[in-house]
């Protein structure tokens, strides 16, 4: 596998329209969900993620911690490897920015909260 | 050529010299008498003269006594770019005037909108500090997300306002961009600390957390202002 094959994931279709909190414990459609539903697997792969963020009621930020920022935590994946395969489509580019700074600072954000 | 062919022509042929060979018997004042004012003149010349205009093709008819050399000046019919200039004129004149009210109306909604949104985000704030400063209540945290969703992407549909112009826009685009950056500090205010499961009990108004909250929504507001600034007429 190479990060040459592409998986796409819509939130709103294939995850949820009204994402929840940050953990699992928390309720559903967590952060956490999402990223061991949709994330680890291809990453772990060697595959390049493509995540459409648009049609959704909203994110919270924990939840978007906890999706992206998470994956890079648990696969230990380089912050400049993960940002390229970690690919976000939305239109609300507060959105985007969240999360790439979420991927940037993974590493530093170990949650001790974490289930 | 008679005299009426030659009053016909006037109509329809350009301003050139016409020079009209007419009997010598003709008298001059058979031609319609026309206001000196008038552009075109007639001019009734003795025999054998030649009009200083006259064409050298007709130099020979000064040879015939004769003949008197009617000199006539016929008024050009306009041209196709005499009527079609002011015509023309007429249609921009009117394109501008539209186009700019059009814009105004366009400038108007986007006030309207940023007006909109600023209303939003003051009563985001105002949950955002309630939830943060009382108990956790869970469905306080759904509304947060959903209000926050809800001016996200509202904010992020105000350059399309422009944008969906091809040409002659409202507003420079890139000035009615709300800064996305500062939404992005506002969001992390709101939901990354102290939110849904991290909540661990009210806090006390002075802490840095509300503060940050306060601030990050007072950004945000004078970003939507310098919008609506740019919209101004």
């Amino acid at each position: 596998m190479t990060a040459n094959e592409l998986v796409r994931v819509n939130v709103a279709k294939q995850f949820s329209k009204l994402p929840g909190a940050r953990y699992i414990r928390l309720g559903p459609n967590s952060g956490e969900l999402f990223r061991k539903q949709f994330l680890l697997e291809p990453l772990r792969e060697g595959k390049t993620v493509i995540v459409e963020l648009d049609g959704v009621r909203g994110y919270g930020s924990s939840f978007l911690e906890e999706a992206f920022g998470g994956a890079v935590r648990e696969l230990n994946l380089d912050v400049e490897d993960a940002l390229r395969r970690l690919k976000i489509e939305t239109r609300i580019e507060s959105w985007r920015l969240d999360v790439d700074e979420y991927i940037r600072t993974a590493k530093d954000n170990r949650n001790p909260a974490a289930a | 050529m008679t005299i009426s062919a030659a009053l016909m022509l006037e109509t329809v042929l350009s301003t050139k010299l016409v020079d009209v060979v007419a009997p010598a018997t003709t008298p001059s004042t058979a031609i319609a008498p026309r206001a000196p004012s008038e552009k075109t003149a007639f001019a009734t010349m003795p025999a054998g003269t030649v009009s200083p205009t006259t064409p050298a093709s007709l130099a020979t008819s000064r040879l015939n006594p004769t003949e008197s050399h009617i000199h006539v000046q016929v008024e050009q019919a306009p041209s196709l770019v005499t009527i079609m200039l002011p015509a023309g004129l007429v249609v921009a004149g009117w394109f501008i005037v539209n186009k700019t009210q059009a814009n105004r109306e366009r400038r108007k909604q986007l006030r309207e909108a940023v007006g909109d949104l600023q209303e939003s985000l003051s009563e985001l704030e105002k949950v955002a500090i309630s939830y943060h400063s009382a108990a956790r209540l869970p469905a306080l945290e759904r509304e947060i997300v959903s209000k926050l969703g809800r001016f996200e992407k509202a904010c992020s549909a105000i350059p399309r306002y422009v944008n969906s112009q091809r040409f002659w826009r409202a507003c420079p685009p890139a000035s009615v961009e709300v800064d996305a950056r500062s939404i992005q500090q506002l969001r992390k205010a709101i939901t990354l600390n102290h939110f849904a499961d991290e909540h661990t009990g009210a806090l006390d108004d002075q802490d840095e957390l509300i503060q940050e909250i306060d601030l990050a929504a007072t950004v945000v507001q004078e970003r939507l202002e310098d919008v609506r600034i740019a919209a101004l007429d």
